[in-house]
C-alpha cells in the first residue's frame, strides 16, 4: 500500500571538473528514488575554464566573456546524455543500495525531469537602462498574467477548462522589482539580475503542462518551449510598451503644448485645418532646401479654398510655429526656410492616410443617411441595430 | 549618454551580451521498474526469491546503504553533518565553514515522502508483516 513516512535523506555536496558544484540527494528507504541537483550555468562556466576563454562571472551566470558565440553553443551543448554521464559517473563513485546483480537484472537509475528553469540572460549596458526597463514594463504590464496575454507567450489555448492561477505579480525585494506570470504550473520570472541584466527564466515545474513526458530525453523538447515562452514575453513586452509610447505621443500633438517658456496650440486629428496643414506639408519632404513660409502659404491656402492672398504671412508664422514646437518641422540653421522632421513625416502621412482613406469612408458606409452602395460593414451595422431594437422590445414585454 | 525610450530600444540597442541556456534543473533519479506495486513485487520475490512480499525484506539492503554511506565518508573524511528534527540547512548554512564550501559534503535530513509499506490484511491470518519505515 502507497503511504507517507519521515525518511532519512543522505545529501552529497560534490564538485564534477566539467558541471561544477551539484547536489545528489539519496533517500534512505526502498525503492531508494534520489535528487540530482545541478547548474548550466555553473557547467558552462567549468567549460570556458577549461578551454581557456576568459569571462567574468555575474552570480551563477556570466557577466562578460571574450567569445560571446562559443559561450552560447556551450550553453547550447549540455545535452541529455552529458547530465546522464554526469549521473553515472558518480553512481560508480558513490555507495548506493542497488548491487551489480541488481542492475544486470535491469534494476537501473534512470532520469527525470521535476524541475527545470530556462533563462535568457540580457547583459544591459549601464544598470539606469535595467531600471528603466523595469519601471516601463511592470507599469505597463500589470495584466500580463491575463489568459489572454498568457496563451500568446505560451502559444498554448487557454479554456475556461484551463487549470491555475492566472495572474501578474510583482515581487519587490528591497528596491529591485521582480515580474512573475503563471500559466498552470508554469511560471515565467523576469528580474534584474545584481544590478547588471535582465533575466527572464521559465521555470516548467510539471512537463505535462504541455503534453511532454517527464523523461530526461524530452530536454530538447522542454528547452524549447521554455525559451520560446522567453522570447514572447519580451515581444509582447516590446509590443505593449510601444503602443503606450504611440497613445502618448498621440495624445501630445492632440493637446496643446508647452515647450519651455513657449506655449503652442493642439494640432487637434478630426480639425480640417489641420488636416490640410498636414497634406501641405505632404508636398515638400524631399526637397534638399526645404520649404518656405511663401511655398507652404501656397499649398495650405488652396487646400483651404482660398487664395493665396486670403492667407497672411502672419497665420502662416502661427501654423509654421505650432509644427515647429511640436516637433513636426525644425528649422534649418541660417535660413528662414523649414524642413520636415522624420517624425513630422511618419505623423504627417500617418495623420492624412487615416483619416482620408479609413475614417471617412468607413463613416460613410456605418451610417445610415449617407447614400451608399451596399457592404458589409453597412449590413452588420443595421443587423446590429435590428438586434438591440428586438432587445429593448423583448425587455419592454416582460416588464 | 542619452538615456533609452522604450523597451524595443532597450532590447535592440542597450544589450551589451546575451546567454539562453539552461539554469537550475532539479532531476528525479529513480528506478523505473520500482515505482509502480507490481514491480516491487517482482523484485521482493522474482529476484530476490522471497516467498511472501514485505518491505521489512528489504531491512537489511537499507541498513548495508546507510552503512556504506558512513564508512564512504569516514574513508574519505568527508564531513558529514546531521540535522536535527525541525533544522533547516540555511541555520547550517550560517554556521558550519564546511557547508558555506559545500564540497566534498555529506549531511543527512528526514524528509517526509511516498512510501511503499506491507500490513498484515487479518490478524488471525499470518501476513506480511508491518515495517518501521527509515530505520
Amino acid at each position: 500500500m502507497k503511504s507517507t513516512a519521515l525518511v532519512n535523506h543522505y545529501y552529497f555536496y560534490c564538485v564534477d571538473q566539467d558541471f561544477g558544484p551539484f547536489f545528489l540527494k539519496f533517500c534512505s528507504y526502498f525503492p531508494y528514488n534520489a535528487k540530482l541537483c545541478l547548474n548550466g550555468h555553473e557547467y558552462v562556466k567549468c567549460q570556458l575554464d577549461q578551454q581557456g576563454i576568459a569571462y567574468e562571472a555575474l552570480d551563477n551566470g556570466i557577466l562578460s566573456c571574450k567569445d560571446p558565440h562559443r559561450l552560447q553553443s556551450l550553453c547550447n551543448g549540455l545535452s541529455a546524455k552529458k547530465i546522464d554521464t554526469l549521473l553515472r559517473k558518480w553512481l560508480a563513485r558513490l555507495p548506493h543500495p542497488f548491487s551489480n546483480r541488481d542492475r544486470q537484472a535491469g534494476y537501473r537509475y534512470d532520469l527525470s525531469i521535476l524541475q527545470i528553469e530556462l533563462s535568457l540572460t540580457q547583459v544591459l549596458d549601464r544598470p539606469v537602462t535595467g531600471r528603466i526597463f523595469f519601471e516601463e514594463v511592470i507599469r505597463e504590464n500589470l495584466d500580463i498574467g491575463r489568459p489572454k496575454q498568457v496563451q500568446l507567450i505560451f502559444d498554448r489555448w487557454v479554456t475556461r477548462s484551463t487549470p491555475g492561477l492566472f495572474r501578474t505579480r510583482v515581487i519587490t525585494d528591497g528596491v529591485i522589482p521582480s515580474l512573475h506570470v503563471d500559466y498552470k504550473g508554469t511560471r515565467i520570472k523576469q528580474y534584474h539580475k545584481e544590478g547588471r541584466a535582465l533575466r527572464t527564466e521559465t521555470t516548467i515545474n510539471n512537463a505535462n503542462d504541455f503534453y511532454i513526458g517527464k523523461r530526461l530525453h524530452n530536454l530538447p523538447a522542454l528547452r524549447r518551449i521554455g525559451f520560446q515562452a522567453n522570447r514572447r514575453l519580451l515581444e509582447v513586452q516590446k509590443i505593449t510598451h510601444d503602443c503606450i509610447m504611440a497613445e502618448e505621443t498621440f495624445q501630445q500633438i492632440n493637446r496643446a503644448r508647452q515647450v519651455e517658456s513657449q506655449r503652442t496650440s493642439a494640432l487637434r486629428f478630426g480639425d480640417p485645418k489641420v488636416q490640410a496643414l498636414w497634406s501641405a506639408l505632404l508636398v515638400f519632404p524631399w526637397l534638399p532646401t526645404g520649404f518656405s513660409n511663401r511655398n507652404l502659404r501656397e499649398s495650405f491656402a488652396s487646400l483651404l479654398g482660398r487664395t493665396v492672398h486670403g492667407l497672411t504671412r502672419g497665420q502662416m508664422t502661427y501654423q509654421l510655429r505650432r509644427l515647429r514646437l511640436h516637433g513636426i518641422i525644425e528649422r534649418i540653421p541660417q535660413s528662414h526656410r523649414y524642413r520636415l522632421t522624420d517624425f513630422g513625416l511618419r505623423t504627417a502621412l500617418f495623420c492624412t492616410r487615416t483619416y482620408a482613406r479609413i475614417l471617412r469612408p468607413g463613416l460613410a458606409q456605418a451610417l445610415p443617411e449617407i447614400p451608399c452602395a451596399n457592404n458589409s460593414l453597412r449590413h452588420c451595422f443595421n443587423k446590429l441595430q435590428e438586434e438591440i431594437h428586438s432587445c429593448v422590445n423583448a425587455a419592454r414585454l416582460a416588464a | 549618454m542619452r538615456v533609452a525610450q522604450s523597451v524595443a530600444e532597450i532590447l535592440s540597442k542597450h544589450v551589451v551580451l546575451e546567454v539562453e541556456g539552461i539554469d537550475r534543473m532539479y532531476l528525479n533519479v529513480y528506478v523505473p521498474r520500482l515505482q509502480i506495486v507490481e514491480g516491487v513485487l517482482g523484485f521482493l520475490k522474482k529476484h530476490l526469491g522471497h516467498k511472501v512480499a514485505s518491505t521489512r525484506l528489504v531491512e537489511p539492503i537499507t541498513r548495508a546503504f546507510v552503512a556504506a554511506i558512513e564508512k564512504f565518508v569516514q574513508d574519505n573524511a568527508i564531513p558529514m553533518i546531521c540535522f536535527e528534527k525541525g533544522q533547516r540547512k540555511k541555520e547550517r548554512h550560517d554556521s558550519a565553514p564546511a557547508f558555506r564550501r559545500r564540497k566534498g559534503l555529506s549531511s543527512s535530513a528526514r524528509r517526509r515522502r511516498s512510501a511503499l509499506s506491507t500490513e498484515p490484511r487479518d490478524a488471525a491470518i499470518p501476513g506480511p508483516a508491518r515495517t518501521t519505515p527509515g530505520s
